[in-house]
C-alpha cells in the first residue's frame, strides 16, 4: 500500500520535474522553431517579398518549382551529385585515418591534431584558402597535377570540373570523421581480435568480421549526420563560385537564397525550404528503415 | 552652508551641461555600404572631409562585406533591415536594382529634396540619373559610372600585319581580325586569342545592344528576350566561341590568365578586350609602355557602335531617420566627395609606386570634368592618356540596363541563357525561349501585385 | 614452419628466414608502416595550413613565384603589420569571445538540463517530443532564417549580439541535446535509485550526482559550441550592422572585399585568416583529450 502510494506520488513528482527540465527545450521551441516554421509554412503559400504584406497564392509556388524553374532542378541535381560523392568518400577517408591511428601509438595527439585540423579550419577561411589552393596558375593543387606531368583542370572555372573540386575541398575536412571513428574503434573489445588472430583470421578478415560490423552503428551515425550536412551546402559555393560555371555549382540553398534575397521571393524560397526539408526527411527515413539490414547493436 | 552651496554650484553645472550637449550633438546619418577601411580607397578622407565641413551631421560609415560581385548579402541585409523599420539613412545601391527597391515602396523619393534646394539633377549623366526614375520620380543619386570600350593592343596588330590604327568596326571584322591574331603551338593550345566574347566585361548586354536589343518593352511590363535582335547577338557569340574551337577549350586557356603584371592584355595572349574602363588603371601602373588604344565596341554591319554601362547610387530607404540629413549626405558624396575620394585614392595609387593616377568617372558630370582635367589631362604619356580618353569617350555612346521592378531576375537569366548557350546545352533561341518565359512570369507576379496596389 | 624450411632448398631457405625475420620484428614493421602512412597522410593534410602560413609570411613577388617556395625567403612580417590598420583584429575578437563565451555557457547550462529529462524522468509524451527534438536537426536553417529576423527586429535586437547566442539557452540545440542524452542514457540507474532512498530530491540528483558524471560530453559540446559560434557566418551576416560590432568570420569577409579588386593584397588576406585559424587549434588542442572522451564515451550511435 504505502510503496504504491510513494511511487504514485513520485512519478507526479517526475513528470512536474521532467517537464521543468525540459521547459528550456519548450520555451526556445515555440519562439525560435513553431513559430518561425508557421510562418515559414504559410509564406510558402503566398507571394511574399518582406516588404509588403503575404499575398495568399495556394499551391502556386509549388508548381512553379517542379514546372516552371529548370535552375530548380539543376540545382537539386548538382546537390544530389555533392551528396553522392561527398558523403562517402568522407566516410571512407576518415576511417581509413582512424584504422591507422588505431594503435597504441606514442604520438597520437599530435597525429590526431593534424588531420582533425582541417575540419575545424572556419569555412569563410577555409574557402579563401582553397580559392588560393585552386588558382589555375599557383595554386597548389595545379601545380601538383603538372608536377606529375598531366595537364591540370581549371578546377572551379570549368563547369566539368567544378563540383569534383569542392567536394576535394570538403574531404579535407574528413578528419572531424576520423575522431568519432577512433572512438567507436576503442569501444571494440580487445578479446574479439585476439581470439580471431588465434583462429588464422588476417587483417583483411578481421576488418570485415569484427570491426566493420561493430562499427557500424558509429558509420550510420555519420552517414545521416553527413546527408543532412552535405544537403545544406552553400557557403563553399556562394563565396568562391557564385554558383557558376554555367550553374555547376548552383546548390539548393544557394538557389535558394538567390531566390529570397537576390529576387526577393520570399514565399517561393519557402516553399523550397519545404522541399528540401521533406527531401531530407526522405533520406533519412529510408536510411533508418534500410539501417535494420547493415547496423549491428551488440550488447544493447 | 557652503556644503550646500558646492551641491547647487553642481546641480547648476550638471543642468547647464546637460542644455549645452544637445545643442552640440550633431544628426548622425548612418551610411551604408561605405567603408572607411577600404584599402587605398580615399574613403577614409572623404567621410573626414564631410564630418568637417558639416557641423550640424556626422556621417557614420557602417560597411557591409558583400560590395563586390553580386554583392546579395548586402541586399539580404538592406531587405530585413527596411522591413523591420531599422534601415539606415542611407545607402549605396548597385543603380540597376534600384527600381527593385523603388517599386516595392524601399525607398524614399528625393523630388522633395531635390525641388526645396533647386538641385538640379540635369548635371548627371543622362543614363545615369534615368536609371533611378521609376514611377515618374526619383529615388537616389547616381554615384559613378563605368562604361565598356574596345581596347586593342597595337603591338600585337603591326606583328600580324594589321594597320595598329584602325580597330575593328564591325562583328564580321572582330571576327576576321581576331582570326589573323590567334595563334596555336603544335599541340593545339592557344598561345594567343584575338578576342574572346565573354572575357573582360561583356555579359549580353553589350552584344544585345549592338544588335539593337531592347530587352523590356516602353512600359516595361513586357521582356522582349526572344526576340530575333537578341536571338542574333547570342547566336554570334556561340559561333565566336565555336570558330575557336568551343568555349571549353577557350576557358581552359583563359584558366591560365593571371592578373597584375601578367595581365592577358599586357603579355599579348589576348588581342582584344572589351571592358570596364578602370582597366587602365593597371595597364599604366604594371606596363605604362604598352602601345594601345580604346574605342567603341564593334557592332553589325550598318547599326551604330554603342555600348553599356553601370554604376552605384546613393539612395535614402524608406523609414529613415533623417531623411533630409540624409539628402544633404547623399548630395555632398556624390558631387563633391568623390573629388576628395580619388584625392586620396591617388595619393594612394602614387605611394605603391604607379606613376599614374587613373579616376573612376564620376556621374556628376562637372565632377567628372573636374577629374578628368586633373588627373587625366595631367598624364603625360600620349598612349594612356588617349586610350583613357577613349574610355570617356564611351559614355557618351553608352546605353544603362533597362530599368524594371525584376532587373535581378533578368540579368540572372541572361547570364544563365548565355551560358547554356555557349556550353552547347541548348541552342541560343532556345535558352532565350527559356529566359523569357521566366523573366515574363516574374514580371506578370510584379504587375499583378503594382496594379492590385495602385 | 622455421623447422621445415630449413631442410628444403637455399631459395626457399632465403624467404624462410626473411619470414622468421618478419614474424620476430612484425610489430616494428608494422609500427614503422603505420607512421610511414601517418606522417605522408598528415603532410597532405597539413599542406594547405602549412601554405597559409607561409604565404602570409611573403613579399608580394614570392607569392606569385612560379614554381613556388614552401620557405619565405626573406620572411616578411610587413603582412602582419600593415594588416591591424585594415583589420581591426582585437575588436572582432572581443566580439566573437562575447558571443562565443555565451552561447557556450547556454550551452552548458541547458542542454544537460533538458537531455537529462529525456533520458532519466519519465513523464507523458516524453519520446514523441524527443523525435520532433531530433526532427528539429533535419530542418534547413533557410526556413526559418526570415521570420525568426522579422521576431528578432521586432523585439529591437537587431544589430546587437543577442539574436547569435540567446537560443542556446533554450536547450543548445537538437544536436546537443542528443549527444548528452546519449551520455545519460549509459549510466545505471541505481546509482539516483540510491540517491533518492538517501532522501535527495530531483534538483539534488541532477546537480550533485549525473552532472559531475557526463562532464566528458559537456566538453565536447562546449568544443562543438565554441567551433559552431566561432565560425558562424550567417548570422553575424544578417543580424550585425556596425562594424565595431563584427565578429571574426564576417570581418575576414568584409577584409577580403576590401582587399579584392584593383589593389590585391593576398599577403594581407593570408594573414588575417592565419589569426582567425589560430585560437580555434590552439582551443582544440588544449581540450582534445577531454574531447575525445567526450566522442569515446557517447560512441556516437544512433
Amino acid at each position: 500500500m504505502q510503496k504504491r502510494r510513494m511511487g504514485k506520488g513520485l512519478g507526479r513528482g517526475e513528470t512536474i520535474a521532467g517537464l521543468l527540465f525540459a521547459s528550456p527545450w519548450f520555451i526556445g521551441f515555440i519562439l525560435f522553431t513553431a513559430y518561425p516554421i508557421l510562418s515559414s509554412i504559410y509564406f510558402s503559400f503566398t507571394d511574399y517579398n518582406i516588404l509588403s504584406d503575404p499575398y495568399w497564392i495556394g499551391t502556386e509556388n509549388y508548381i512553379e518549382m517542379f514546372n516552371w524553374d529548370p535552375a530548380f532542378w539543376k540545382s537539386l541535381w548538382n546537390t544530389f551529385y555533392y551528396v553522392l560523392f561527398s558523403v562517402p568518400l568522407g566516410i571512407s577517408i576518415g576511417l581509413m585515418i582512424a584504422l591507422i591511428l588505431n594503435a597504441d601509438i606514442k604520438s597520437i595527439a599530435v597525429y590526431r591534431t593534424m588531420y582533425y585540423m582541417p575540419s575545424i579550419v572556419p569555412i569563410v577561411a577555409g574557402s579563401i584558402l582553397w580559392a588560393w589552393m585552386f588558382n589555375p596558375n599557383y595554386g597548389l593543387l595545379t601545380l601538383a597535377v603538372e608536377a606529375i606531368g598531366l595537364q591540370a583542370p581549371a578546377w572551379l572555372g570549368d563547369p566539368r570540373w567544378a563540383k569534383p573540386s569542392l567536394i576535394i575541398m570538403s574531404l579535407w575536412g574528413a578528419g572531424g570523421g576520423m575522431i568519432i571513428y577512433l572512438a567507436g574503434l576503442k569501444n571494440i573489445p580487445k578479446t574479439y581480435y585476439e581470439a580471431a588472430e588465434l583462429d588464422g583470421a588476417n587483417l583483411f578478415t578481421r576488418f570485415r568480421r569484427i570491426t566493420l560490423p561493430l562499427l557500424t552503428p558509429t558509420l550510420f551515425f555519420q552517414l545521416i549526420m553527413g546527408i543532412i550536412g552535405s544537403f545544406q551546402v552553400f557557403t563553399q559555393a556562394f563565396i568562391m563560385t557564385s554558383g557558376g560555371p554555367n550553374d555547376a555549382t548552383l546548390f539548393y540553398v544557394l538557389h535558394l537564397y538567390r531566390n529570397a534575397f537576390q529576387f526577393w521571393r520570399m514565399g517561393y524560397a519557402s516553399a523550397m525550404a519545404w522541399v528540401l526539408f521533406a527531401i531530407i526527411m526522405v533520406f533519412t527515413v529510408i536510411n533508418w528503415v534500410g539501417s535494420r539490414y547493415w547496423v549491428h547493436y551488440d550488447q544493447g | 552652508m557652503k556644503k550646500r552651496a558646492g551641491l547647487l554650484l553642481a546641480i547648476v553645472a550638471l543642468m547647464t551641461l546637460l542644455c549645452v550637449v544637445p545643442i552640440q550633438a550633431k544628426t548622425q546619418v548612418i551610411v551604408w555600404g561605405l567603408n572607411p577601411l577600404q584599402v587605398g580607397s580615399g574613403n577614409k578622407e572623404m567621410i573626414d572631409a564631410f564630418n568637417e565641413s558639416h557641423p550640424d551631421i556626422e556621417l557614420v560609415p557602417q560597411s557591409t562585406p558583400g560590395t563586390n560581385g553580386y554583392a546579395t548579402q548586402d541586399v539580404a541585409k538592406l531587405l530585413a533591415a527596411i522591413a523591420s523599420g531599422n534601415p539606415p539613412d542611407v545607402t549605396w545601391l548597385d543603380r540597376f536594382t534600384a527600381a527593385q527597391f523603388a517599386s516595392r515602396g524601399a525607398l524614399m523619393a528625393i523630388d522633395n529634396y531635390v525641388e526645396m534646394q533647386g538641385f538640379d539633377v540635369n548635371n548627371y549623366y543622362d543614363y545615369t540619373i534615368n536609371e533611378l526614375r521609376f514611377n515618374g520620380q526619383i529615388w537616389g543619386l547616381p554615384w559613378d559610372t563605368d562604361t565598356r570600350p574596345m581596347y586593342w593592343n597595337k603591338e600585337v596588330f603591326r606583328e600580324v600585319g594589321l594597320d595598329p590604327e584602325a580597330p575593328p568596326k564591325t562583328w564580321d571584322d572582330l571576327m576576321l581580325y581576331s582570326e589573323k591574331i590567334t595563334r596555336v603551338d603544335e599541340n593545339g593550345k592557344f598561345q594567343r586569342i584575338g578576342y574572346i566574347p565573354g572575357y573582360g566585361n561583356t555579359w549580353l548586354y553589350l552584344y544585345g545592344y549592338a544588335n539593337g536589343a531592347q530587352f523590356l518593352s516602353e512600359d516595361g511590363r513586357t521582356a522582349l528576350l526572344n526576340e530575333p535582335e537578341l536571338v542574333e547577338a547570342l547566336e554570334y557569340v556561340v559561333s565566336f566561341y565555336e570558330s575557336l574551337g568551343g568555349t571549353e577549350k577557350v576557358a581552359a586557356y583563359q584558366s591560365t590568365f593571371q592578373g597584375e603584371t601578367n595581365d592577358p592584355f599586357l603579355t599579348g595572349q589576348v588581342g582584344m578586350l572589351v571592358t570596364v574602363n578602370n582597366a587602365t588603371q593597371g595597364y599604366a601602373r604594371y606596363n605604362p609602355d604598352l602601345d594601345y588604344g580604346s574605342t567603341l565596341p564593334p557592332a553589325p554591319a550598318g547599326k551604330p557602335q554603342t555600348t553599356w554601362s553601370g554604376g552605384w547610387s546613393y539612395a535614402i530607404p524608406r523609414g529613415a531617420k533623417h531623411p533630409a540629413e540624409a539628402f544633404e549626405v547623399i548630395r555632398w558624396l556624390t558631387t563633391e566627395g568623390i573629388k576628395v575620394k580619388e584625392a586620396g585614392a591617388a595619393a594612394y595609387t602614387l605611394q605603391r609606386g604607379s606613376q599614374y593616377h587613373i579616376p573612376f568617372p564620376a556621374a556628376y558630370q562637372p565632377s567628372n570634368d573636374y577629374l578628368v582635367d586633373k588627373y587625366v589631362h595631367a598624364i603625360d604619356n600620349d598612349v594612356i592618356k588617349n586610350a583613357v580618353l577613349g574610355g570617356l569617350n564611351a559614355i557618351e555612346h553608352s546605353k544603362a540596363r533597362p530599368v524594371s521592378p525584376v532587373g535581378e531576375v533578368l540579368w540572372v537569366e541572361l547570364a544563365r541563357a548565355n551560358d547554356r548557350a555557349i556550353y552547347g546545352e541548348m541552342s541560343p533561341k532556345q535558352a532565350l525561349d527559356y529566359a523569357q518565359r521566366v523573366v515574363q512570369r516574374e514580371l506578370d507576379k510584379f504587375w499583378r501585385q503594382f496594379d492590385r496596389e495602385n | 614452419m622455421a623447422q621445415h624450411n630449413h631442410a628444403t632448398s637455399s631459395a626457399q631457405s632465403q624467404s624462410g628466414q626473411f619470414t622468421n625475420w618478419y614474424n620476430a620484428h612484425r610489430k616494428q614493421i608494422s609500427h614503422i608502416v603505420r607512421h610511414l602512412l601517418l606522417i605522408l597522410g598528415s603532410i597532405l593534410f597539413m599542406f594547405p595550413l602549412i601554405w597559409l602560413i607561409s604565404t602570409s609570411l611573403k613579399a608580394d613577388t614570392q607569392i606569385f613565384k612560379i614554381p613556388p617556395e614552401i620557405i619565405p625567403r626573406p620572411v616578411v612580417w610587413k603582412n602582419y603589420t600593415r594588416m591591424w590598420t585594415y583589420f581591426p583584429f582585437l575588436q572582432f575578437l572581443k566580439n566573437t569571445v562575447f558571443v562565443v563565451v555565451m552561447s557556450v555557457s547556454g550551452v552548458l547550462v541547458t542542454a544537460p538540463m533538458v537531455a537529462y529529462s529525456f533520458s532519466r524522468l519519465r513523464w507523458p509524451g516524453r519520446d514523441f517530443l524527443f523525435m520532433i527534438v531530433l526532427g528539429t536537426m533535419m530542418l534547413p536553417g533557410q526556413v526559418t532564417m526570415i521570420p525568426l529576423y522579422v521576431l528578432f527586429s521586432k523585439w529591437g535586437l537587431v544589430d546587437t549580439f543577442y539574436p547569435l547566442w540567446i537560443g542556446t539557452w533554450f536547450g543548445g540545440g537538437a544536436f546537443n541535446i542528443f549527444l548528452v542524452r546519449q551520455f545519460f542514457m549509459t549510466i545505471p540507474r541505481s546509482l539516483e535509485e540510491s540517491a533518492r532512498i538517501d532522501g535527495a530530491n530531483q534538483v539534488q540528483i541532477y546537480y550533485k550526482i549525473m552532472l559531475p558524471l557526463v562532464r566528458p560530453v559537456l566538453t565536447t559540446i562546449a568544443i562543438f559550441q565554441f567551433m559552431g559560434s566561432w565560425n558562424d557566418f550567417m548570422g553575424p551576416l544578417i543580424y550585425i550592422n556596425n562594424q565595431a560590432k563584427y565578429t571574426l568570420s564576417l570581418g575576414l569577409r568584409l577584409f577580403q572585399a576590401q582587399t579584392a579588386g584593383a589593389q590585391t593584397e593576398f599577403g594581407m588576406l593570408m594573414a588575417a585568416t592565419c589569426v582567425m585559424v589560430l585560437p580555434v587549434i590552439v582551443f582544440f588542442f588544449i581540450g582534445q583529450k577531454q574531447f575525445i572522451e567526450g566522442v569515446t564515451l557517447t560512441g556516437m550511435k544512433g
